[in-house]
């Protein structure tokens, strides 16, 4: 645990002044993060970014847009668990407590048409958006 | 309605030949809750109806 000393002056420690100044959990203990745009070539970032259907085939998030209102809902950094983090521990080799769930608003294309819907994820350091799901439409 | 799963098993999503019952239907896809214990929107193509209401 780190202090910050100035002089005769304490700051306390660094989580304290990070929940101060940094965070921007709010008091339901929801982190707001940046939208996330996607890319418009088909580099790595567009063929992460898809929704794998129950067929196993992939529902793509729509080239050019942004996911919007992100937020990290569960895990890391909020008061809500992860039922599952088990599960992605296990499957990745991340420690359970390094798991966020987000939530944020995108399009899909499915059979040519783009949906505007509410979309969840999990994702931890090294490991970009997986197991994307619709949660809602949108439009 | 209930529908069983003939997709591609994945234990944080759905298990192949189970049961699900389709909570409602929104925009052709189905609510259901998955092994998550949260209930998301699937697409129909992956499921078989087992039993209409």
């Amino acid at each position: 645990m780190v202090s910050f000393f100035t002089g005769f002056f304490y700051f306390g420690t660094y989580e304290e002044w990070y929940n101060k100044h940094v965070s921007k959990s709010n008091k339901s203990g929801i982190l707001e993060l940046a939208d996330i745009p996607i890319g418009k070539n088909l580099g790595a970032a567009a063929f992460r970014d898809e929704i794998k259907l129950p067929n196993g085939q992939l529902a793509k998030i729509t080239e050019g847009t942004k996911i919007t209102k992100v937020v990290v809902f569960a895990g890391k950094g909020t008061k809500r668990k992860i039922n599952v983090a088990k599960y992605l521990s296990k499957q990745y080799n991340i420690p359970e407590s390094e798991w966020k769930k987000v939530r944020g608003e995108g399009f899909v294309d499915y059979h040519g048409v783009s949906r505007r819907a509410e979309l969840h994820w999990f994702e931890a350091k090294g490991i970009d958006r997986i197991k994307m799901k619709v949660k809602r439409w949108l439009d | 309605m209930n529908v069983k799963f003939i997709g591609e098993s994945d234990p944080l999503a759905l298990l192949k030949n189970k049961i699900y019952k389709v909570i409602s239907i929104e925009k052709g896809w189905y609510r259901i809750k998955d092994e998550t214990g949260e209930d998301y929107l699937f697409p129909p193509e992956a499921f078989e109806i087992v039993k209409s209401n």
